[in-house]
């Protein structure tokens, strides 16, 4: 006899029968969504957020300075580029929260090293099974198994916890026809079953084999069904929030979402590349906020924009920057208090030739946690830090 | 080649003999796995014949030398680029998408050729190291831009493979990929690129916590002006640092001089000995057991004798690391392919791993690609299967992504892009005039090979069960597993496929006729099975 089956396993593709996970039913108020854009490679924060009346950023960069004809001014210290107009325009409307000189105590050159920092919130011990906000999910309860949904190849550590591990969702995904899938998956579903004593890696593999079979299918059926009023941009990262913000406007019950925008390691030709990419965020960004501004759901989402370090101060050779230290950070949403929270990094009392932090992105944190998840951030965090008010 | 070198080293180092392995098909087929690509279970039947010492010797005993295609440059810089900067308008920006067509089509020419050797179990240890050397001196051919240089290190690395440790690490340092790749090429004295001396030390050689942030700065002075031009390397005089560096405890001044200092460091060989050992084992190896084969490979930095203790390592064959490790999307798209018997083109090899996120010539960092349960995404062990159904016949490979693509659900907000993008209107959201491919940043090309894809496998497993006589449905249950599974058949999946074979004996009013005796009922319904267990957790594993 086959086991009981999971009667979301055999409704492929039909997306008028999904059933929803239970727990979601009735529910009244929309819940808070967090959306995570990782900004790989280390964003060269002084090309995002320019300090252009300071002599200093003149004197460093000459082949990455972003000309003042370029720029959209903040104020009289500091402007976004040009190609950020969508962004400057919501830091406008007060919908835009900007953090400069953001950044933590452990200054380390490695992407990885950097990455695992702001993924487990802090030095990331050997063996630590959960990221910063598994450990939030971990603390939640109630929660469906859509909780955290990484749109992209690999799910960063950040997400990673053991009792609620996040769905990935590939644009490769996207393209698996169902027809040609289902009969194989439903035989299996059907053949599947653990053998006595079998390995833990066996196990594991199992786990993650039953999450996978019906996430997907209803995540996908979440894409297909949402006809957004906002048009994106024909840009990869904009076809994420497009999808991201599927998944806030669908009852999968999704609270974080997580991606990525790559290409930011510019050690050399600098400008052109981080110009694009800011085109391609900025694009990709005003459209999400546009699409969720029109939905009670949407305004409850809370963005955050983060890269693993800023640059070094001063270019190199190859019209590029190398590895720094802090860097800016942005949050958007309905519920954002726009304008500068912190202060600016100075850019001549560096640290070892970068931008020694002033804002602790743990302050960051712990605002997402209490106004998203409603949780204590020091029984996340470890640690108190300094509420920053932008939410 | 090999074979006088590792006649030398048959006996391990500080100890007797390790003739204690036990061999069996278990273990053969574990070895097989992961020193080759995986076998079927006739492979497994000759190689429990011919024991471990000869399988070993066989797996090292690699051609002596390969003929590889021959490519040229196609990398739009020099005479090529001031050629083209000649011409003006339309002509120029066709000559430049020309050019980039043609070097696009020259790496993935290459890469077919690779994975085409793999799929064909030639040198299969080869270029199964080869693989680990793409992973571990990672350069990506999005940061290279040239396939040139790309295949010149493939080739290195193959060149290499087995071989010397040292030599391939003074090899890689100077290689024109690798320059590109981490910027070595345009690190000047007056400010030095640290990115190829940090990834030096933190992945190519020591590991993190056996270096200091300094050391990371005099090797990057110490690598100045290593530069290439027309995919050969040169040193630039003008941007190379003439200077006395400090690496490590050593005053030194070249880059030659700062391999050899980490070369020297204890570290260097315990971080090799451990990559290797966890892509072998699938598991972190115990302090003690690294040392040891730490102190194994500093003494000749022979990496064919390295593999050649581990295999005969009565450790390797510990039920721990047996039907543990998580297959990687080559191992289990070849690994299937070999199990089942058939051979696919290369290209679906190819663009089906890529799919499954290891994409050869673009490893996803420079860690490489870090295995392990990273390959089991929830998209992937979905995909997996599919890719599965195309090896078996069951799903036409252009289908597999033909469902999505012509639906157009990603595709009508990339129409109408002349409209104001925000100018949203309630009523009149963009209807998709056209169906518009949406691929995806990674996976387009590969797409674009599936999708021309048409081939069926030659496959015939109703003949293969039956060919000891007519199977009991528990024996042919048994085979279907055991052929199709790189893990020896799970007792309670026997059991699920004994009873589908009985229940599908009744549907289909077989009587107590064998199911070999009936090919027509028989091969679509093995086929069918065989597509559902290579679905099943059991299969992700090697």
């Amino acid at each position: 006899m086959s086991p009981p089956l999971d009667r979301r396993m055999f409704v492929f593709g039909s997306a008028a029968a999904l059933a929803r996970p239970a727990g979601l039913r009735g529910r009244s108020a929309p819940q808070r969504t967090l959306v995570l854009v990782q900004l790989t490679g280390g964003n060269d924060g002084l090309s995002m957020v320019v300090p252009y009346a300071d002599d200093v950023y003149g004197r460093a960069r000459s082949s990455t300075r972003i000309p003042a004809g370029e720029l959209l001014r903040l104020d009289e210290r500091i402007a976004l580029p040009r190609t950020l107009a969508g962004l400057h325009a919501l830091h406008q409307d007060g919908k835009l929260a900007l953090f400069e000189g953001v950044g933590h105590p452990y200054p380390n050159r490695s992407h990885f090293r950097s990455l695992d920092i702001w993924h487990a919130a802090g030095p990331r011990e050997r063996g630590a099974p959960s990221g910063w906000i598994g450990r939030c999910m971990e603390r939640l309860t109630g929660l469906s198994p859509f909780a955290v949904v990484h749109l992209g190849l690999r799910p960063p550590f950040a997400l990673a916890s053991p009792r609620q591990p996040p769905v990935v969702v590939t644009p490769a995904i996207l393209l698996a026809g169902d027809p040609a899938l289902s009969p194989a998956l439903a035989q299996a579903r059907e053949l599947e079953c653990a053998s006595p004593g079998e390995n833990p890696a066996l196990a594991g593999v199992r786990a993650r084999w039953h999450q996978a079979q019906s996430a997907l299918l209803e995540v996908r059926a979440a894409f297909e069904q949402r006809r957004p009023n906002v048009v994106y941009p024909p840009t990869d990262f904009a076809q994420d929030m497009r999808n991201a913000a599927a998944l806030i406007h669908s009852e999968l019950g999704v609270r974080v979402i997580s991606l990525e925008l790559g290409g930011f390691d510019t050690h050399r030709d600098q400008r052109i590349r981080h110009q694009r990419l800011m085109a391609e965020l900025d694009g990709g960004l005003t459209a999400l906020r546009a699409d969720l501004e029109r939905s009670e759901g949407g305004r409850e989402a809370l963005v955050l924009v983060f890269s693993e370090f800023g640059r070094r101060v001063v270019e190199n050779a190859s019209d590029g920057c190398d590895h720094g230290k802090a860097g800016p950070a942005l949050a958007l949403g309905s519920r954002v208090r726009g304008g500068l929270h912190g202060r600016g990094p100075s850019l001549t009392e560096l640290d070892d030739g970068d931008l020694a932090y002033t804002t602790d992105f743990r302050s960051l944190y712990a605002g997402c946690i209490e106004h998203v998840f409603a949780l204590a951030p020091e029984d996340v965090l470890g640690a108190r830090f300094p509420a920053l008010g932008f939410v | 080649m090999l074979s006088s070198a590792i006649l030398l080293l048959l006996a391990p180092l500080g100890g007797a003999p390790q003739a204690a392995l036990a061999w069996d098909a278990r273990r053969a087929e574990h070895l097989l796995n992961r020193a080759s690509f995986g076998a079927n279970t006739r492979a497994i039947e000759r190689a429990v014949a011919l024991g471990p010492e000869a399988l070993v010797d066989e797996l090292l005993r690699c051609d002596a030398w390969v003929e590889e295609p021959f490519y040229s440059r196609k990398r739009l810089d020099g005479e090529v680029y001031r050629r083209l900067m000649s011409v003006s308008g339309e002509a120029q920006y066709e000559g430049v998408d020309r050019q980039h067509a043609a070097d696009r089509a020259q790496s993935q020419d290459f890469v077919l050729w690779w994975v085409e050797r793999i799929l064909a179990a030639r040198d299969p240890l080869r270029e199964r190291m080869v693989l680990f050397w793409h992973g571990h001196f990672t350069s990506s051919l999005g940061l290279v831009k040239s396939s040139y240089e790309m295949i010149q290190q493939n080739q290195l690395f193959r060149r290499l493979a087995l071989g010397n440790f040292r030599e391939l690490l003074h090899q890689v340092a100077h290689d024109p990929a690798m320059l590109l790749y981490l910027d070595s090429d345009s690190s000047r004295k007056e400010h030095p690129n640290e990115n190829f001396a940090r990834e030096l030390l933190e992945l190519y050689t020591l590991g993190e916590g056996n270096y200091s942030e300094q050391d990371v700065g005099e090797v990057a002075r110490a690598f100045t002006g290593w530069s290439q031009a027309d995919g050969r390397f040169y040193l630039n005089p003008k941007r190379h640092d003439e200077g006395a560096k400090h690496v490590l405890g050593v005053e030194l001044r070249e880059g030659d001089e700062v391999l050899e200092v980490v070369l020297a460091q204890a570290a260097c060989a315990r971080h090799i000995a451990r990559a290797l050992l966890s892509y072998f084992e699938g598991l972190e190896p115990a302090p003690e057991r690294l040392e040891r084969y730490a102190a194994g490979l500093r003494a000749d930095w022979r990496i064919d004798s390295f593999l050649r203790r581990l295999f005969l390592d009565p450790d390797f064959y510990r039920d721990e690391a047996c039907a543990s490790r998580v297959s990687s999307p080559l191992d289990y798209l070849v690994g299937a392919a070999q199990r089942l018997g058939v051979t696919p083109p290369p290209s679906l090899a190819f663009a089906g791993a890529a799919l499954l996120g290891q994409r050869l010539f673009f490893p996803p960092t420079v860690r490489g690609w870090e295995g392990g349960d990273n390959w089991t995404t929830s998209a992937s062990l979905v995909l997996r299967g599919s890719l599965a159904g195309v090896l078996l016949g069951r799903v036409p490979a252009g289908e597999l992504l033909g469902a999505t693509l012509a639906r157009g659900s990603m595709e009508e907000s990339m129409e109408g892009l002349g409209a104001n993008p925000l100018a949203g209107n309630k009523d009149a959201a963009p209807e998709p005039t056209a169906p518009r491919r949406r691929l995806g940043r990674d996976v387009a090309a590969e797409v674009r090979l599936l999708d021309g894809l048409d081939w069926l496998p030659r496959l015939n497993l109703t003949q293969r069960f039956g060919r000891a006589g007519p199977p009991s449905d528990e024996a042919l249950a048994r085979a279907l597993l055991e052929e199709v599974l790189a893990i020896p058949a799970p007792p309670a999946l026997v059991t699920r496929i004994t009873e589908r074979l009985a229940r599908e004996r009744l549907a289909q009013g077989l009587g107590s006729e064998p199911w070999t005796s009936r090919p027509e009922q028989c091969e679509p319904l093995l086929r069918e099975l065989a597509h559902a267990v290579l679905c099943l957790p059991e299969a992700q594993l090697d």
